[in-house]
């Protein structure tokens, strides 16, 4: 998967608009995620890529290339 | 905690009575008549089980707004007491039998990411890759009987992909997550899909007399009027 399908995955599940997310900003500036996406974060994490995510990794994301790095 | 509302048509009175699931406040709701019981989103509590047994049940109908774990937490446990049917759309037929669909298996660390305190996330723990299964499944709409109650359930997507809304006698409206008290509803979990309930959902509540009275799947019952405000 593409940077830019991952970007967009992230979009969708974040339900943001296309192209408003960037690898380096800063989640805590992103008002959509909440513990509600978060929680969908996780949901995608595993059905997508197999990776199992816990509320302690998610605690540990700062930007959003953090969640990208984990997209593999 | 046990609300109980009183209900009347020409032919007898009814009890709806309230039960909430800790600690995100789901809502179950139980109505009782003829030694027949009629339960929208069963949660699993020492306090519902209780309930029960005052009466001589000899049949369960239970109807499931939607197929996440808060709202299905009691149905094994009900069949293992009473004789059940469980009606639900098909989509949410097959979401309740798989724990990564019904949210089981992550609701812990959901719970963790609310990262509240007061939360005790001991009454989820036990859910942990909880699943179960339904006796009656449904595509768009399904019309029933129970006791004189008319009974009209409708697909109702964007919360969740199994979404319903239950109307009764065309006075009461079980709408499970898709419209819940002053909040916007969420569309974001998975199986969520916020177009579908602009095209979907909204226009049919909207189009809901406005006397109706509400019972959400988490918060108090009001009346639509009083929300449109």
């Amino acid at each position: 998967m593409s940077l830019e399908e991952k970007i967009a995955l992230l979009e969708e599940t974040l339900e943001m608009d296309e192209g408003t997310l960037s690898p380096d900003m800063n989640l805590s500036d992103v008002e959509e995620y909440d513990s509600v996406t978060k929680l969908s974060i996780i949901v995608m994490m595993d059905d997508e890529f197999g990776v199992k995510v816990n509320s302690d990794m998610i605690r540990s994301f700062v930007k959003v290339q953090d969640i990208l790095d984990l997209m593999q | 905690m046990i609300i109980v509302i009183e209900y009347s048509d020409k032919y007898s009175t009814y009890k709806i009575s309230i039960f909430s699931l800790e600690p995100i406040d789901s809502k179950m709701y139980c109505i009782i008549k003829n030694n027949r019981s009629l339960i929208i989103d069963p949660c699993c509590s020492d306090e519902v089980f209780e309930y029960l047994s005052q009466f001589s049940i000899k049949d369960v109908t239970i109807l499931l707004t939607h197929e996440h774990i808060d709202h299905i937490s009691g149905v094994n446990e009900l069949r293992s007491l009473y004789p059940c049917k469980v009606i639900c759309s098909k989509a949410c037929g097959d979401s309740i039998r798989d724990s990564r669909r019904n949210l089981s298996e992550y609701m812990e660390s959901f719970l963790d990411l609310k990262n509240e305190e007061w939360v005790d996330k001991s009454n989820f723990k036990r859910f942990y890759r909880y699943t179960c299964f339904a006796d009656q499944i449904f595509e768009e709409m399904l019309s029933l009987k129970w006791e004189n109650l008319n009974i009209f359930c409708k697909e109702l997507p964007g919360h969740s992909n199994g979404s319903i809304g239950i109307l009764i006698d065309e006075k009461y409206f079980f709408s499970g997550d898709s419209l819940i008290k002053d909040c916007d509803t969420i569309t974001a979990l998975p199986g969520g899909n916020r177009k579908l309930y602009s095209k979907v959902t909204k226009p049919y509540i909207d189009s809901l007399e406005k006397e109706i009275i509400i019972f959400p799947g988490h918060g108090n019952f009001f009346s639509k009027i009083e929300n449109m405000y």
